[in-house]
């Protein structure tokens, strides 16, 4: 049997994964449509397909390019790749007890979750534009419905109509902005880019307006401030675990597909100012983000504008695309992933009207009431805040050293102020868990099975074992992204 | 042979066309037809190019946003008529529920 010369041998396993995760929420659905009494069966299944696409990805998976190469598996694509399935799983536990809780469980969000991870493994994986934006409209399509999942709830509706207006409106943005890049450079493929970045002695206007198009739509995806008023609203109305989920995933895809692009510019990027306006991008992101995090009375909303002003931190280290930068992105999203899911899935379970908004009130004196659930929230703020001995304080450490050793020490140095500035509002809520008690005959209480508890220590666990011991994990960060900028 | 560049300042136009109309409309499905009109602004763009350098690479693209968009317009019908459930209309403006 001849192959299409686009079909390398061994491409089946390449996608296995992929395929793994697409099949599995087919079957999820259809499990669903058959056996609607065994809804108490879903999670689990959807967790094993999780694990069997996380073993698939560890034993089958060769490293190289595929599909006339446009797909490209290297160690850093599967790190990202095991973010986003960590990221996929914890949002899957905590989502099974507040779905079950509210009563709309269904086969299709957890098909939806998988789909969304496949999107997110082909803008880590893809070479190409084409790639890139497909990955990242699987995974806009699946965010849409998910965040509109609790259908019964005016602002569940609403938060997804925003960022469906939102999420359309950036992707003509990108997608004008990779229109011209093809207009410049003949091609849409990374490598090609790249070359033709290599060669080229001067630049257009054109290709500036490209890029900032380009930076624009990612930004939207990013919530990088300027472009970040979509987020709180968002993280507000959407179901508690998806927007946990939805705060760390789709940034890690883009970051990682941007370290590419970044990676392809490379030769060009000394000649023009476009970083300036990434690292202004960066600078307005912590400042507004840390800012106005503070007046947030809404747990929810605070950690929206405390996401913003994490993606900027990540964005100062991408200023200069070196080995160390893309180690510090890669950590910092895994243990991005962990806390802020972990904070978010606390969140989830408190138990109360969906379409109020969840105060600092409501937390009130938990630390007493549920001991595990108030220390684990306790432990998630001080890692975001950047604390040791937490994961959050090693992974800020080194985006700040590599942004120091590149000689952005400006930009660094205000994103130390404004993470001293964060502090004040991560411990307040710390503040509320023990040291408050609740107001007479308001007392939210909080429920959670062994799902949660279960994603609760995963996050716990991770978020002290990479504070305490991360020099594996650094290695490897180190050593994938020594590999992708070798090429 | 028309040239490239005309192509270009139509799609320009286009485009921003497009964008005015999204800043600007109040109507849910008028905003999401402004949006349509940015990608095919996008298209006929990727075509020009594509007429240019005779390749088939732009071609391709084209034929994935249309997909894209469709894709898109399922969901955003759907979900502007849970919003009409909800509301009894679709003005964007009147989606308020939540300020900071």
């Amino acid at each position: 049997m001849t192959l299409h010369p686009l079909l390398e041998p061994g491409w089946q396993l390449a996608v296995l994964p992929e395929l793994i995760l697409s099949g599995g929420g087919m079957l999820l659905i259809l499990f669903d449509a058959f056996l609607p009494r065994a809804k108490s069966a879903l999670a689990p299944l959807a967790l094993i397909v999780f694990i069997a696409t996380t073993w698939s990805e560890r034993l089958f998976v060769q490293g190289g390019t595929y599909f006339g190469g446009t797909y490209e598996i290297s160690p850093i694509t599967m790190i990202f790749d095991l973010t986003f399935l960590l990221a996929g799983m914890l949002a899957l536990l905590f989502a099974r007890d507040y779905l079950d809780r509210e009563g709309i469980e269904g086969g299709e969000f957890y098909a939806l979750l998988m789909w969304g991870t496949v999107g997110m493994m082909m803008m880590a994986k893809g070479l190409d534009l084409l790639l890139i934006i497909l990955g990242l409209e699987i995974l806009s399509i699946c965010i849409f419905v998910l965040v509109g999942y609790h259908r019964r709830m005016p602002v569940s509706n609403e938060a997804s109509l925003k960022y469906f207006l939102m999420g359309a409106f950036a992707t003509g943005f990108i997608l004008y902005g990779t229109a011209l890049f093809y207009g410049a450079t003949e091609s849409t493929n990374i490598n090609t880019m790249a070359r033709w970045f290599a060669t080229t002695t001067q630049t257009t206007p054109l290709l500036t307006i490209a890029f900032v198009l380009l930076m624009s739509g990612f930004g939207f995806k990013l919530a990088l401030a300027p472009f970040h008023p979509w987020a709180p609203d968002v993280y507000q109305g959407a179901p508690t675990p998806v927007a946990g989920w939805l705060s760390v995933a789709p940034k890690a895809a883009t970051l990682i597909a941007l370290v590419r692009l970044f990676n392809a510019m490379g030769p060009v990027l000394p000649k023009v100012s476009w970083m300036n306006m990434v690292a202004t991008l960066a600078i307005l992101s912590m400042i507004v983000g840390n800012s106005v995090a503070i007046v947030q009375r809404d747990l929810k909303r605070m950690l929206a504008y405390s996401g913003i002003a994490h993606v900027g931190y990540m964005m100062i280290a991408m200023l200069t695309v070196r080995e160390e930068s893309v180690a510090a992105v890669a950590v910092y999203t895994i243990v991005y992933a962990l806390m802020n899911i972990g904070a978010f899935g606390v969140v989830s379970l408190l138990m109360k009207n969906e379409n109020d908004p969840h105060t600092l009130d409501d937390i009130a004196g938990l630390g007493f009431r549920r001991k595990f659930f108030g220390f684990a929230l306790a432990l998630c703020m001080f890692s975001l805040s950047g604390l040791p001995p937490t994961a959050g304080f090693i992974s800020k450490f080194f985006i700040f050293k590599t942004a120091i050793e590149s000689g952005h020490t400006t930009v660094a140095l205000i994103g130390i102020l404004t993470s001293i500035v964060s502090v004040y509002y991560y411990l307040r809520v710390v503040y509320f868990l023990y040291m408050k008690e609740p107001a007479e005959g308001y007392e939210i209480s909080s429920a959670g099975g062994v799902f949660a508890v279960g994603a609760l220590t995963i996050a716990v666990a991770g978020i002290l074992a990479i504070g305490l011991y991360p020099t594996p994990l650094f290695q490897a960060a180190g050593n994938a992204a020594r590999a992708l900028l070798q090429q | 042979m028309i040239p490239t560049h005309y192509f270009l300042i139509l799609s320009a136009i286009l485009f921003t066309i497009g964008v005015v109309g999204v800043l600007t409309r109040k109507n849910g499905i008028t905003i999401f037809m402004s949006i349509e009109l940015m990608v095919n602004a996008v298209n006929l763009t990727f075509l020009a190019y594509a007429r240019q350098f005779h390749q088939v690479h732009g071609l391709i693209f084209v034929f994935f946003i249309m997909a894209i968009a469709a894709a898109e317009a399922a969901v955003g019908l759907a979900i502007f008529i849970t919003l009409f459930h909800h509301r009894d209309t679709i003005d964007v403006d009147e989606a308020n529920l939540m300020h900071w």
